[in-house]
């Protein structure tokens, strides 16, 4: 268990830039998510930490140790692929064995390392199915044995390639709670990529936003949601809806032919954001700002509504109680809270 | 129903037509010949027996496999370690190492055999190294031992295997590779304990075409061995065609084809309690 700072971290592939100048710091034991769209740094990033890829400029230190120029071999620590990457060739207790055979003199005799094997291969619930061979599991099984194979040995990092995006919806629900007990229960540093916010939101202590090969924005799952630095990192994590507004005097601006409060001042053309959740369907009690809109379609989800509605020719999403009346084409108003909404550069 | 059934034997048919018309047909009617004599009719084991009782005939046999055996491991040794390094190869640089793999079978095995006497021979640029002729312990330097017949094959056998190789290690996925790098294993040690076991298919099939040909060469191993070192191939092709005895040649044949299939069965056998 070590801490991992990354410094200015820059790597091109050929004439592309893929990192400018990364910073990151991931305190000991903690959950950082690397969030962002294909193609923004994020996977790229962990192949530099593992030392799969050579960064440009910058340094990566673990635990103090400065590992920006090591072969990954040397690193001691350890990597889940998206695919998994057991060894086809080996039973699922060797799969896991192999760390420790890698690593040798540490780990000591053949049979301590099958005990940490087995120990590992238990954290998972997997021990029992420890001589099948990889090709007998199904992705499930497959994805645990793996994790087995990350935890075993105690590394300095564990580095998780977007893990759970081979899994059921379902399948990966449960291996979200079970992977940030583990995580929690074994103390262990963990970077985790992924490309989906709820799945940062939900596990991360901290979640950092990557977005065309720079850090958008860094924090706590809960600052990132309630104070987006920017109109993409708003519209990122969880649906945001960004209204196009133009000023009209000190916190005020101006929506079509309404004029609502806003928290903060600002000039000229901005985006407001305001989420679905906070957003009330004809019931303006206690809420200091309203506009009217009209309902275009209606989606029913089971517990709730989500309702799309046009309000001065912008595009706003609603969530609302099932009982609402709202059929598409009904004239309703829409009210916030002006704290809840938030001012950012277009 | 049946047509999906019927389509792929046609799809099969030519090569099985290629098959029967030039390998079970030849390879059956030798089999007949080898049982017959020039000159008596009928059945006869006269063919085996004169093999067995042939000193000259069962030296040669065993200096072929010998030689076989030889030349099979030392391909596989260069070819595996070059398989592997061509698989990490840019696109680019792996082109151009395949074409300088497989430059030498674009020439007859007559022309780079005689490249080989030429380099191989007393007056070669290999003789002028102090101490070579010494050690080859001739005045023909490296003509005429079997060392020398062992050297030229592997050059004519190293394109087989690297092209058998690299088409399993092309097969294996480069992400087990980093996982195993990222697991503390060095460069080596990734090569010993994941890229070698599973190129085994490819190792296995390499060596058993490297054997085959080795086993029935006999234009390299007569230029440069010479008459001093026959190898079966070279027998059977004049028991043939110059001394007009093919029952005898085809007994030869025969036996050769037994060994090969004994080879071919035994590194299967071992090669699958490995993969298991």
């Amino acid at each position: 268990m070590a801490d991992l700072e990354i410094l200015d971290v820059r790597k091109t592939f050929g004439d592309i830039e893929v990192l400018k100048g990364i910073d990151v710091h991931a305190p000991s034991g903690s959950f950082v998510s690397l969030l962002g769209a294909s193609g923004c740094g994020k996977s790229t990033l962990l192949r530099c930490i593992a030392g799969l890829e050579a960064v440009n400029s910058g340094t990566i230190s673990v635990g103090g140790e400065d590992v920006t120029g090591l072969a990954p071999e040397k690193r001691r620590l350890s990597m889940m692929f998206q695919s998994y990457a057991l060894l086809p060739h080996m039973n699922v207790l060797e799969n896991v064995r192999f760390p420790l055979r890698m690593r040798g003199k540490q780990h000591g005799t053949k049979t301590a390392q099958r005990e940490l094997a087995v120990h590992a291969l238990e954290q998972v619930q997997m021990d029992h199915l420890a001589s099948r061979m990889p090709r007998q599991l199904s992705g499930g099984q497959q994805q645990r044995v793996a994790l087995a194979r990350a935890i075993v040995g105690d590394p300095r990092l564990l580095l998780l390639d977007e893990p759970l995006s081979n899994l059921d919806a379902r399948l990966r629900e449960d291996m979200q709670v079970e992977l940030v007990s583990l995580q929690k229960r074994l103390g262990l540093t963990t970077i985790f990529v992924t490309h989906d916010q709820d799945e940062a939101l939900s596990m991360s202590d901290q979640v950092i936003l990557m977005r065309g090969g720079v850090v958008e924005q860094a924090g706590t799952p809960e600052e990132l949601y309630a104070r987006p630095a920017t109109s993409f990192a708003a519209d990122f994590l969880g649906a945001a809806n960004l209204l196009s507004v133009t000023s009209d005097g000190v916190r005020r601006a101006r929506l079509g032919s309404a004029v609502v409060p806003t928290p903060t001042e600002f000039s000229g053309d901005v985006n407001l954001m305001i989420r679905q959740e906070d957003l009330k369907v004809n019931n303006a009690e206690g809420l200091d700002s309203t506009v009217p809109a009209v309902v275009t379609a209606r989606v029913f989800r089971g517990s709730e509504l989500l309702l799309v509605l046009d309000a001065a020719g912008q595009e706003i999403r609603a969530v609302a109680p099932v009982s609402t009346a709202a059929e598409p084409g009904t004239e309703v108003t829409l009210s916030w809270n002006s704290r809840q909404s938030r001012v950012l550069a277009k | 129903m049946n047509k999906s059934r019927t389509e792929p034997w046609l799809l099969v048919l030519p090569v099985m037509a290629l098959l029967v018309i030039a390998f079970v047909i030849p390879v059956a009617s030798s089999l007949i010949a080898s049982f017959t004599s020039t000159g008596s009719p009928g059945f006869t084991l006269a063919n085996f027996s004169d093999f067995f009782e042939s000193s000259v005939h069962l030296t040669a046999s065993a200096r072929t496999l010998r030689m076989a055996f030889i030349q099979t491991i030392a391909s596989i040794l260069i070819a595996v370690p070059l398989a592997y390094i061509m698989s990490r190869l840019s696109a680019r640089a792996r082109v151009v190492m395949m074409i300088a793999t497989i430059l030498p079978l674009m020439t007859s095995v007559v022309i780079r055999t005689f490249g080989w006497v030429i380099l191989m021979g007393p007056s070669g640029p290999l003789a002028r190294i102090p101490g070579f002729l010494e050690l080859s312990n001739s005045h023909q330097g490296l003509l005429g031992t079997e060392l020398g017949v062992n050297i030229a094959m592997v050059q004519v056998l190293v394109p087989f295997a690297v092209l058998s190789v690299l088409g399993v290690i092309n097969g294996i996925d480069v992400r087990l590779q980093e996982a195993s790098r990222t697991m503390g294993a060095s460069f080596l040690r990734n090569f010993w304990h994941v890229v070698l076991p599973l190129a085994l298919p490819g190792i296995v099939s390499g060596a058993t075409l490297c054997f085959a040909l080795s086993i029935s060469s006999f234009i390299t191993p007569n230029l440069i061995g010479g008459a001093q070192l026959p190898v079966i191939g070279a027998f059977i092709y004049q028991d043939a065609t110059v001394n007009g005895d093919l029952p005898f040649a085809a007994a030869q044949a025969m036996l050769m084809l037994m060994a090969v299939l004994i080879t071919i069965a035994a590194t299967n056998r071992l090669a699958s309690s490995r993969m298991k």
